[in-house]
């Protein structure tokens, strides 16, 4: 039985699993103040991915889900370009140094260069497909 | 080569009932291929239909493991394919949790190998994809309110991030819950861990207007822990170490119990838990009750990772001589207490939870006044259950920790202590449990007019009648007593000292008895023993033994025969 303490003593609740805590009676970590980004503004949000880009630059692509792109920001909040304006953005995602996103509107898989934020290639989809969500999935080479 | 895939889910009416899942292969150089690639529909759907374009979630180490989960669609809740093959087989449909949907859905670091699934029933429920046993008892990470998005952080870190309708909860890899992050009035529709893992992003709203928040490091990674205190402390005064817990993160630490040990010169542990202020911080505090070198070591026992094994364990040791500002006076060891007979005024044994006081000054060679400290060999014998006692100043509160003699129902056990003597020159005998009787022996006094002072020494075996150390090369008969030259050699000077202390150790005895040491050239003690012993025991004792004008000290056997081995640790000097 572990037991779990909410921070800033407001509750404390039990939980009954497998583990044993020798010797440990609890850990409360305490956050330090937290930012918001007051100059970023989004219509809505559907999806975002961090950039694993070889630049490094931890950018993340947001999108809204509401026709508005993909907005590329820094990790504080500052809005950096906009991909596809005007498309709908249903699902983005990243891995093996690309970012891709699922546009509704244009029917399409669009690969994005992480390091210039621009358009590698568009994987075209049947017309009529909604696409939502989307992940990389890497299986064995050889 | 096909390196790997990007997992599509849609719905466009083709297929039934309203969801599928296709992927795009991609190849091991997309670049030199121009990222060419043809979306394949159904390439996962297995035994699993949706009722509309699911959630996807995977791992990007390599696991293979596919999540995908309906948002809002019940019963059909979720489902977690083995990507690695071709098709993706179904692992686990996990319908059966109480799930009321899959809103949401994210894979753990790889080599953990457990898919965690949101859902609306106040908790998040994590799957060992390792063990099919373990499919139908998620481990549950509890929140308050609907989750409504999930982040699992990245390579070798594994803390899960859990938005809800007001808070973030962070989860560490044992389940424990780090933090409850409160973002007031907003609602974190979104999470995502920055590359370093230390940070974590929201894409909160706020009544529609919706803004990036930086939640500043919301969990721990690798601890550190310091202990620092005095190089030296006093005897009878309190010593206080000061131990820092620490995260690589800088994040504040509350709450954390610390295993602290206390291993005293005469190698008595004393155990307690301390714990760490809002800043990781703790305070060790002891008094030392004899000269020498305490060892204090603090444990702190982490979380534990997802396959049970401990991640994060810290310990920090300090080391502190005590020594005496007040001189010491040997004295020929007197018995000043005895409860089978009346020694000291009391002539029963001592009660489960009673104390008695003695009076230590102003007879037997102790003065009066200007005492601050007595030696005493303290002896616990006929125990009628296992217990401690404690030894303390009248007229001051007990100690709420530690021991002076330890025992075992029926055990006879010494001990030499230093207590310090109350304002009246008393001192007090506190029983833990059971009846006990106490004999004493004062072995001399500290005082500001004393004699002598401490000086370390060694450790240096100067006695083993089992190789011939110390000039003995047989056990010592019964009703027999070898004088032992302990000055003038092994850093000891050949004039000037008035007492060794030694670590005295009988073993091999052939009957059940007792040792005494005392000044070579004087009465044997009428009373006393130093180390008392059953058959075939082997044990130790500190004594203090003042030492005779020829440098010799002498050691009695009352029965059987003994070996006998010396450590000497220190001696006074005057």
């Amino acid at each position: 039985m572990a037991t779990f303490h909410r921070a800033r003593g407001v509750l404390v609740t039990t939980l009954t699993t497998a583990l044993t805590l020798a010797g440990f009676a609890g850990l409360t970590l305490t956050a330090h103040a937290d930012t918001t980004s007051a100059a970023l503004s989004l219509n809505g949000y559907h999806q975002m991915a961090g950039d694993l880009g070889s630049d490094g630059d931890g950018y993340l692509y947001i999108s809204e889900g509401t026709g508005d792109g993909i907005a590329v920001v820094t990790p504080s909040g500052s809005l950096q370009t906009t991909l596809f304006g005007g498309d709908v953005i249903e699902g983005i995602t990243q891995d093996f140094g690309y970012v891709f996103a699922a546009d509704a509107t244009a029917d399409a898989i669009q690969v994005i260069d992480p390091d210039t934020y621009s358009l590698v290639t568009t994987w075209p989809m049947p017309a009529g497909d909604i696409r939502t969500r989307l992940r990389w999935r890497p299986v064995p080479c050889g | 080569m096909e390196a790997g895939a990007l997992w599509v889910s849609y719905n466009d009416g083709s297929v039934a009932p309203d969801g599928a899942i296709g992927d795009f292969a991609i190849p091991d150089d997309p670049m030199a291929s121009g990222m060419s690639s043809t979306f394949v529909p159904d390439a996962v759907q297995g035994t699993y239909t949706w009722t509309s374009a699911p959630d996807l979630s995977s791992d990007s180490d390599g696991t293979g493991t596919l999540v995908a989960s309906d948002e809002g669609n019940s019963p059909e809740t979720a489902a977690v394919y083995d990507a690695q093959n071709s098709p993706a087989t179904t692992m686990i449909q996990p319908t059966a949790t109480g799930l009321s949907d899959g809103s949401g859905s994210s894979v753990l670091p790889a080599g953990r190998k457990f898919a965690l699934v949101g859902s609306s029933s106040d908790s998040v429920s994590i799957y060992n994809l390792e063990s099919s046993d373990d499919f139908s008892e998620p481990f549950v990470l509890p929140v308050s309110g609907a989750p409504n998005s999930v982040a699992a952080s990245g390579a070798n870190y594994g803390e899960v991030a859990v938005g809800t309708a007001r808070d973030v909860y962070i989860y560490s890899p044992a389940g424990d819950l780090d933090n409850v992050i409160p973002i007031s009035g907003l609602v974190p529709q979104g999470l995502a861990w920055e590359n370093s893992n230390e940070n974590l992003l929201a894409v909160t709203d706020n009544n529609g207007s919706y803004a990036l928040d930086t939640l500043d490091t919301p969990f721990a990674t690798t601890t550190s822990f310091t202990i620092t205190g005095p190089n030296t402390a006093t005897v009878g005064t309190t010593v206080s170490l000061t131990g820092q817990l620490n995260y690589a993160t800088g994040v504040g630490v509350a709450d954390a119990t610390v295993d602290v040990s206390i291993k005293a010169p005469n190698n008595f542990i004393l155990s307690y838990a301390a714990y760490t202020n809002s800043t990781g911080g703790l305070t060790i505090t002891n008094v030392p009750s004899t000269t020498g070198t305490y060892r204090y070591t603090a444990r702190y026992v982490g979380v534990q990772d997802w396959d049970g094994s401990f991640v994060e364990t810290s310990t920090a040791s300090a080391t502190v001589t005590a020594t005496l500002t007040a001189a010491y006076t040997p004295v020929a060891p007197v018995r000043v207490l005895d409860t089978r007979n009346g020694t000291g005024g009391y002539n029963s044994p001592v009660g489960a939870g009673q104390s008695i006081s003695l009076q230590v000054t102003g007879q037997d060679g102790v003065p009066a006044t200007g005492v601050s400290a007595v030696v005493l060999n303290l002896t616990a014998t006929d125990p009628t259950a296992n217990g401690w006692v404690v030894a303390y100043p009248d007229g001051q509160p007990r100690p709420a920790q530690g021991s002076n003699v330890n025992f075992t129902k029926g055990e006879t056990i010494p001990n030499l202590v230093t207590v310090p003597v109350g304002s009246n020159g008393k001192i007090d005998l506190y029983n833990s449990a059971g009846s006990v009787n106490l004999v004493a022996d004062l072995q001399g006094y500290y005082s500001a007019s004393g004699e002598s002072e401490y000086v370390a020494d060694g450790p240096v075996r100067v006695l083993d009648t089992r190789n011939g150390t110390g000039g003995f090369t047989s056990p010592v008969g019964a009703a027999k007593s070898i004088a032992l030259r302990v000055t003038g050699q092994d850093g000891v000077p050949a004039t000037g000292v008035t007492a060794v202390v030694l670590n005295l150790t009988a073993t091999g005895p052939t009957a059940s008895g007792w040792v005494v040491a005392y000044p070579d050239g004087q009465p044997r003690p009428a009373q006393g023993s130093s180390v008392n012993f059953t058959k075939g025991e082997t044990i130790a004792n500190l004594v203090i033994v003042p030492v005779g004008r020829d440098g010799k000290i002498d050691l009695y056997n009352a029965a059987g025969s003994v070996n006998l081995a010396a450590d000497l640790s220190g001696y006074f000097a005057g």
